[in-house]
């Protein structure tokens, strides 16, 4: 018999290493012909962050997308970004290029205010001209940096951020581990098939707090990307041991999802933006799975009256719990 | 990886099968090389050379008569799926081909491949032992036909001579309005080994089965027909009971089939999941009709 159930799951977690200073640094070099060139050691994995680099940088200096160039995680250039790890590059590699950007920026309104006579106050940077207040004034940014060059003025910023956080109180446990936190809740709609104990996931809605979602679509794919490895953690992935000897050392016999696995997902961006952020952005990556498996179990749980709470949920334990359950109301009924 | 001695890519059937009568059992036929290649990787197996026979084309051949079709037995997965004349005579067979690993494998693993490797779980096999399919083997000295299930003797282990290939599976067309249908269980939905397989074939004149054939696969070393599940359902009427009653049958025969494996507790539980789905599909709609 195939029951429904549904479940959700909820959590927040810290964007950053935990209790312990994680700074990124960046270089950016505004060029005379408008071309940014951004050196950053975060190291893009897959996730988008030279993306999400360029389009901080382009977004602080008033130029377009297709003006930036990212040079990433080349030890040899760039400076350090530290790990690509605990969903903390948009936050903090993200915060080192706006500031990087923004004082290469200074140097080039500095030199429009004084060629257009404004006060440097009202004037600011973008679709590739100056700006006083909230008009165009007609003269490209590219022409003021190559008045700067010949003046002998570097249109070059660096930046670096380190997010402010406490250690640990090693009696209380207490402190400021992190200087920002992600929110997330995921509703998981699943379909348990109580004689094949196959659990299938039919629907994912994830909606996550992100601060403010610099690259949506990004976010969305970080967000996929996650409830479908939350759902094998949840379903599928099993270390077996045996006499200290991993069984299954291959992605053969350690399954994860494939395509055809993947259920219908509604990702739901949640923009409160996050004050110490650049342009209020926070992180994505690991919160994207952290309740999928929880949001799975509960489900599982709705559908069948049973409550699990070993992970994975295979057909085996699963029939196995349904028999358990049966037997033991059985028991009841007679006793 | 791996070394060998000799390795040949024969265009002919008739040169491949010299090779392997003059190699005095040291050269082994490579057909797709899904299971094979792996296998002699992980030095699972010994071989010292191999005769690949993926430049026979004329092993490749589906032919259909009116009174059998021919699938040459390099024919792949994906050809077997795709075949017009197999889906619409023999909707399990490909639904069966359709349930195989991947894409990639679809592509590259063979009929003649998934009997000769004899995994108690072959997809094709369960499907093939219910079509009552029979194998060609060829050698040198001449060839003879053979029931496939007298050809598997457990898991990995087959009858097949060391001179012999197997060149072609036939198969006997189903009487029009047979329905057919074929369901894998497995860990997930691509990628994945059979935990459990099923095909049924099922003549149906007025609401009323004449004629069943059940074949199960991974409960037991190789795929097997199950008179006891095929008796439950001939001379039956098609309703809803007949489902639940085939499916506590199914139960007692995984019992009797796995006797004390540690699998049984789960297969003779999912074994019921697995008919509910497939039998309904056949008795309801027209799918898997045979036109």
């Amino acid at each position: 018999m195939k029951k429904h159930g549904y479940g959700i799951g909820n959590m927040w977690y810290g964007v950053g290493n935990t209790a312990a200073p994680n700074p990124s640094g960046a270089f950016v070099d505004f060029l005379d012909d408008g071309t940014v060139i951004v050196l950053s050691g975060c190291a893009d994995i897959g996730q988008g962050s030279s993306t999400v680099l360029a389009q901080i940088a382009a977004e602080t200096l008033g130029v377009g997308l297709e003006n930036v160039a990212v040079i990433a995680a080349d030890t040899e250039v760039t400076p350090d970004a530290g790990a690509t790890s605990a969903s903390r590059q948009t936050y903090i590699s993200g915060n080192a290029v706006r500031f990087a950007a923004e004082k290469a920026r200074e140097q080039v309104i500095a030199q429009a205010a004084e060629r257009l006579n404004l006060p440097a106050d009202n004037v600011s940077l973008k679709d590739g001209q100056i700006w006083h207040q909230d008009e165009p004034t007609g003269t490209k940014i590219q022409d003021v940096i190559a008045q700067c060059r010949s003046k002998g003025i570097l249109t070059l910023g660096q930046g670096w951020f380190n997010p402010v956080t406490t250690k640990l109180d090693p009696l209380t446990g207490q402190g400021a581990p992190y200087a920002t936190y992600a929110f997330a809740t995921q509703v998981a709609e699943v379909e348990a098939d109580t004689e094949t104990g196959v659990i299938e996931v039919k629907r994912i809605v994830a909606a996550h707090d992100v601060g403010r979602a610099i690259n949506p679509q990004n976010v969305e794919g970080q967000i996929e990307g996650g409830c479908i490895m939350g759902m094998g953690y949840a379903l599928l992935e099993e270390v077996a041991v045996n006499q200290g000897r991993i069984e299954n050392p291959a992605l053969s016999t350690y399954l994860i999802p494939t395509a055809l696995d993947i259920p219908e997902m509604f990702p739901v961006i949640v923009e409160d933006e996050e004050p110490s952020g650049p342009y209020g952005a926070k992180g994505v990556g690991e919160p994207a799975l952290v309740p999928t498996a929880a949001a799975i179990a509960n489900a599982v749980a709705d559908a069948l009256g049973i409550r699990l709470y070993d992970l994975p949920l295979t057909p085996e334990k699963i029939v196995a719990a349904i028999r358990a359950a049966a037997e033991e109301s059985e028991l009841g009924l007679n006793g | 990886m791996f070394e060998l001695d000799a390795y040949y890519q024969p265009e002919s059937l008739a040169v491949a099968l010299e090779l392997l009568a003059k190699s005095d059992g040291k050269l082994r036929p490579l057909a797709g090389g899904t299971d094979l290649v792996p296998a002699l990787a992980k030095r699972k197996i010994h071989c010292p050379g191999l005769i690949d026979l993926s430049a026979v084309s004329e092993l490749r051949a589906i032919i259909a008569r009116e009174h059998e079709i021919q699938i040459g037995s390099m024919s792949t997965f994906a050809q077997i799926e795709e075949f017009l004349v197999i889906r619409n005579r023999f909707p399990l067979l490909s639904e069966a081909a359709a349930s195989v690993g991947s894409p990639q494998i679809r592509n590259t693993g063979t009929i003649g491949g998934n009997i000769a490797n004899a995994s108690p779980a072959a997809d094709m096999v369960t499907a093939l032992i219910a079509l009552e399919a029979e194998v060609r083997l060829d050698s040198s000295e001449g060839f003879r036909t053979v029931p496939l299930q007298n050809i598997l003797e457990g898991a990995g282990k087959t009858h097949i001579r060391p001179q012999e290939i197997i060149t072609n599976i036939l198969i006997r067309p189903l009487a029009p309005g047979s329905r057919s249908g074929y369901i894998k269980l497995g860990r997930r939905r691509a990628l994945a080994i059979a935990r459990l397989n099923l095909a049924v074939i099922l003549a149906v004149h007025e609401n009323k089965i004449s004629l069943a054939r059940v074949a199960l696969g991974a409960v037991g070393p190789n795929p097997c027909r199950s008179s006891a599940l095929e008796t439950t359902l001939e001379g039956q009427q098609i309703s809803s009971t007949l489902v639940d009653t085939f499916a506590s049958e199914a139960e007692k025969e995984v019992v009797r089939m796995l006797g004390s494996r540690p699998s049984v507790s789960y297969k003779q539980e999912a074994v019921k999941g697995i008919a509910r789905e497939l039998l309904p599909r056949l008795f309801s709609s027209t799918e898997g009709v045979v036109a």
